[in-house]
């Protein structure tokens, strides 16, 4: 689904350049479920930006379902992402003068969805996301967990093809946590690839692929089901893979968790 | 302490600079506007103030039947009043005339004013030579302005003593008038004395008869309380004088201030050109909206960006901060904004009044003085004040524990407060833009009406009744001379004289009617169009017009009528051609003439005043029926070279009268300068109160989408085009846009009515401008809105959510 040749992108503050992404190669298929991992600073969300076409790259190759999208103009970008991507935000961005329901029937509305069948489509998510209940209220009086519900009943209701979410339990306790990388999970169950990016190793167990960032490189790309068979293996996956004992260990943890 | 106060302001100021440009800016255009209306309003109301006995003085109005007040009296009303009314301290009186100055060989023409010798005691200008007491004594006394001073002489002083010929007399100059600081409604010109002007009476009898009115009269008052009782016993005293030497039923006087003189444009036949009371008042509300409208603007972006400073308010409190201390820090920030604003607002003001003067032909000056000083203080902290309160108990009311969290930005009244703001500010240009549509409509109404006479191409010159034939002669062979007459009036001027006609089967039923005479060519001169009949011509003798006054019956002569009047009489053109009306009445004995022809309707004056019934009659030679005006219609493009050539015949002809001509299209454009200018003022304001109006939205708009800027990118990343993120935008403003304009619209309607039904010839209500207006003001928001609109909606996504 996706493809990245050597990208690179930097930031130019008033002294120094800050490089978030450097030369990195990166693919991506569908059907994945892939966790960023990394400290602060690495280059995470810059990668979810890039990936999401919300941020352009400097240098390289990037392809989207087979599409040059590092030559596409800021326009075809916007109708690539409205097309095919649902964003999850770590602090939801839930628009706070509509109420749930119509903040999911927002992109729908972008799409051109005639009113009957935004109805039903918002009628589906809300059920799927259990918040039914909650249809009219605005995101201001509902808990953490429910407005990141509402946030991905928003992502996914245009059917995407691929979710990205940034720290989507950044801001929510263990309980609310644990429900929406539940609901995550399943979403990719079902289908969509999804790339997340978080600082809670932990919740790399309920995706299929992790990527570790330092600097903005990788220094760690393996699959979380290969990696738990690799342990029992006492083996190395993965010949190109810069896999240290460190964080060999540290994701053998995070799978027995 | 208050240091520390003006540190903050000015911190404050310098860290939203678009917020306080646009507050500062907003204010300034204000301040201005309103100093300038103001000095405006305060000049227009000056005029007269100046003389020591301005408020014992008045004019004495004759109301001569159904007609409009009148300033032109009889010469013996004065007399008559002093002499007959112990209300009437003094009078006197000033007869306007065209006179010709010889002097050092050359001949100019002058307006000159035939004074009493008590003029200078009623209208104390003061002398820079001369003696006030005894300047205009002497027969051939002359007191000279300034400046005609410097015309002839080319000094203001050792000019006494000096000769100038003035329509052939020696005068010698007894005194020079200082230019006046205050504004007058008596021309700056040359004072004869009134002796002189009797001289010019063709016949004798006129100077004491009381249906002859050559002159203004103005009386000293002291008891101003018995003014009406006053007004009804001289209406009296002129009405059983005045009886039946003319058409007019009924004569009254009116005895107005002369300090209203200037504002009153009802009375015809002033001195000066007079302005327009409602005009004055209209300009007065204009200033004060506009000022409403920067304050307005400030209160707006000071509450929008109360959210910025909340924090601040609680930081503030938490210390330990009082409220009063508060509502000190905030309205001082205000005062201090609206200081700077009134000091820019004072130099625009300076840079501005030679082009403001130049547009309205005034002389404003602005002097700082004390008490201008003291007024702009004042204003500077009513405008602080007013514009800073709101924001000030606002911010100062706010709980701390909220602001703290930030959640000041969604205070429901602020909202509230701040849209009405916008619907108020839109609701006042869009009552003024229809206003300044529909007085400019219907200013290019009544300037572009048919006038019934062609004005281009012609001019006139005063005088010329001694030369007249040999002039036309002479003139006539010059290739680009159309035709050449003389009339006693011309287009563009008051009909002078009146006539009583009345169907020879309808006897009893008097019709007044305006009454020219004229020579030959005259309606070939002014293209005045023939409907019916024929025109006076040589070949019939019978055409002149001949009073017999020992036998009325056997009077000779024919007319020509106009429209209006073959209409009155109930005739249509063709079927007035050959009937016969009877003239005369009063003391004269009555006698008939037969219509030759009907002619279209033209306007004397101009369109301020309806067309009146006209009966022309043919002067066989100038002297006969006291012509005045010699009138000469040029090819179309003429050059400057061949008024020089008929200036040069003239000149040959009467080496003492000057050939003073004038345009008939000036003459006519100059009757509309006051209504021109006032429209121009109009016009100006109402942009100025569009742009400030512009500004405090472009303000608002930019502070809003800044508060929407996440929203904005949330929005974007779910699939919204910059088309439709703009529209959002803008579109938030369009129902405040639209309900301003259902608040505005119905009352500048029931305005606008009103006004145009002061106006006999008028245009319709124009419903396009009401429309013009919603769509226009709504533009003006959409452009201003979108400015802002699109740049956050082309902004890229990530950088907004960034700066959470």
């Amino acid at each position: 689904m996706i493809k990245c040749n050597q990208i690179s992108r930097s930031f130019i503050g008033d002294e120094v350049e800050t490089v978030a992404i450097d030369k990195m190669n990166l693919t991506i298929n569908e059907g994945e479920f892939l966790s960023i991992l990394g400290p602060s600073g690495c280059g995470k969300s810059t990668l979810l930006n890039v990936l999401g076409m919300l941020d352009s790259i400097d240098t390289g190759e990037f392809s989207f379902l087979e599409k040059p999208v590092d030559k596409y103009s800021e326009q075809q970008r916007a109708r690539l992402r409205k097309q095919h991507i649902g964003f999850i935000f770590q602090n939801f961005n839930l628009i706070d003068e509509l109420t749930v329901e119509q903040n999911i029937e927002l992109p729908l509305y972008y799409h051109n969805v005639a009113k009957a069948e935004r109805k039903r489509l918002v009628d589906a998510v809300l059920k799927r996301v259990d918040i039914s209940h909650r249809r009219n209220h605005l995101p201001a009086k509902l808990s953490g967990g429910q407005q990141q519900r509402v946030a991905i009943a928003r992502a996914i209701v245009t059917s995407p093809d691929l979710i990205l979410a940034d720290e989507p339990t950044g801001n929510l306790d263990s309980k609310n946590s644990t429900q929406v990388m539940a609901l995550l999970q399943q979403l990719n169950q079902e289908g969509a690839t999804i790339v997340m990016v978080t600082h809670a190793p932990e919740h790399v167990v309920y995706g299929t692929r992790v990527l570790e960032l330092l600097d903005g490189k990788v220094i760690n790309d393996h699959l979380v089901k290969e990696k738990l068979s690799n342990k029992e293996n006492q083996s190395v996956v993965g010949a190109d893979s810069l896999v240290t004992a460190n964080t060999e260990q540290r994701t053998a943890e995070v799978t027995c968790d | 302490m208050i240091k520390l106060l003006f540190i903050v302001a000015w911190r404050n100021f310098c860290r939203d600079k678009l917020t306080s440009f646009i507050q500062l800016t907003g204010l300034i255009i204000g301040i201005a506007s309103f100093i300038l209306i103001q000095l405006y309003v305060d000049h227009q109301k000056s005029y007269n103030t100046a003389f020591t006995d301005a408020k014992d003085i008045y004019r004495v109005n004759l109301i001569r039947g159904e007609n409009k007040p009148q300033a032109q009296t009889p010469l013996r009303l004065a007399k008559e009043l002093t002499q007959n009314f112990s209300e009437v301290e003094d009078a006197t009186r000033i007869s306007p005339a065209s006179v010709s100055v010889k002097h050092l060989q050359a001949v100019y023409s002058e307006r000159a004013l035939y004074a009493d010798a008590n003029y200078l005691d009623f209208f104390d200008f003061l002398l820079i030579e001369g003696d006030v007491n005894t300047a205009l004594d002497a027969p051939d006394s002359l007191i000279l302005h300034y400046e005609l001073a410097i015309k002839y002489f080319a000094t203001t002083t050792g000019v006494i003593g000096k000769r100038l010929t003035i329509n052939g007399k020696d005068h010698q100059v007894t005194g020079v008038i200082k230019k006046p600081s205050t504004p007058t409604t008596m021309p700056l010109t040359m004072i004869l004395p009134m002796v002189n002007f009797y001289s010019q009476i063709s016949r004798p009898e006129w100077i004491e008869a009381w249906n002859f009115n050559a002159t203004r009269t103005y009386a000293k008052i002291r008891q101003p309380a018995n003014i009406n009782t006053l007004i009804q016993t001289v209406s009296d005293y002129y009405d059983t004088r005045a009886k039946g030497l003319s058409s007019f039923k009924t004569n009254r006087v009116t005895i107005q201030p002369l300090l209203d003189i200037y504002l009153d444009n009802t009375t015809t036949k002033s001195l000066t050109p007079p302005s327009s009371a409602v005009m004055v008042m209209v300009f007065s509300i204009i200033s004060f909206m506009i000022l409403l409208l920067a304050c307005v603007n400030f209160t707006n972006l000071s509450t929008a960006a109360a959210m910025r400073r909340g924090k601040d308010v609680g930081v503030r409190k938490a210390l330990g901060a009082s409220k009063i201390q508060l509502i000190t820090q905030y309205l001082s920030e205000a005062v201090m904004l609206s200081a700077i604003a009134s000091l820019c607002a004072l130099v625009l003001v300076f840079l501005c009044l030679p082009a403001f003067n130049q547009l309205m032909n005034a002389e404003i000056s602005f002097n700082v003085s004390v008490a201008q000083s003291l007024q702009l203080l004042c204003l500077t902290l009513l405008v602080g004040v007013l514009a800073g309160s709101y924001p000030a108990f606002y911010l100062s009311n706010l709980s701390p524990a909220h602001v703290l969290k930030g959640l000041v930005s969604t205070s429901k009244s602020g909202i509230l407060l701040r849209q009405s703001l916008i619907i108020l500010q839109f609701a006042i240009a869009a009552f003024l833009l229809v206003a300044s549509l529909v007085v400019n409509w219907q200013m290019q109404y009544i300037k572009n009406m048919e006038q019934g006479f062609d004005r281009e191409g012609v001019i006139v010159v005063s005088h010329g009744d001694n030369t007249y034939n040999a002039f036309k002669s002479q003139t006539l062979r010059h290739p680009d001379v159309i035709a050449v007459t003389m009339s006693h009036t011309v287009p563009t001027k008051a009909t002078r004289t009146s006539n009583t006609v009345r169907r020879l089967d309808d006897i009893s039923n008097e019709i007044w009617v305006g009454n020219n005479p004229v020579s030959l060519d005259f309606f070939k001169t002014y293209g005045i169009k023939l409907v019916s009949g024929r025109v006076f011509s040589n070949a019939y003798v019978n055409d002149a017009y001949k009073e017999n006054k020992d036998d009325w019956q056997s009077s000779t002569g024919k007319l020509v009528i106009n429209q209006t009047l073959a209409t009155t009489l109930g005739w249509s053109p063709e079927e007035a051609v050959g009937q016969l009306l009877t003239l005369g009445g009063g003391q004269d004995g009555l006698h008939n003439h037969q219509i030759i022809g009907v002619v279209e309707d033209s306007h004397y004056v101009n369109v301020k005043n309806t067309v009146p019934p006209m009966t022309y009659v043919l002067s066989a030679q100038p002297k006969d029926l006291s012509l005045r005006w010699t009138s000469i219609r040029f090819k179309a493009g003429t050059s400057l070279q061949s008024l020089k050539d008929v200036e040069q015949i003239w000149l040959g002809l009467a080496p003492d009268l000057a050939f003073k001509y004038d345009w008939v299209v000036d003459l006519f454009d100059s009757s509309y300068r006051n209504e021109s200018q006032q429209t121009d003022l109009l016009n100006v304001f109402t942009l100025l109160a569009i742009v400030v109006t512009a500004i405090g939205l472009f303000g608002l708009a930019a502070f809003n989408t800044q508060r929407r800027v996440k929203e904005i990118a949330v929005r974007k990343i779910l699939g919204a085009s910059t088309g439709q993120l703009c529209f959002m935008l803008v579109n938030q403003f369009s129902s405040l846009v639209m309900i301003a304009n259902v608040i505005a619209l119905p009352l500048a309607y029931l305005l606008m009515r009103d006004w145009l039904d002061n106006f006999i010839y008028r245009i319709n209500m124009p419903y396009s401008a009401f429309m013009l207006s919603a769509v226009f003001s709504l533009m003006i928001a959409y452009i201003t809105v979108m400015v802002i609109a699109y740049r956050a909606a082309t902004a890229k996504p990530v950088d907004s959510l960034h700066c959470e």
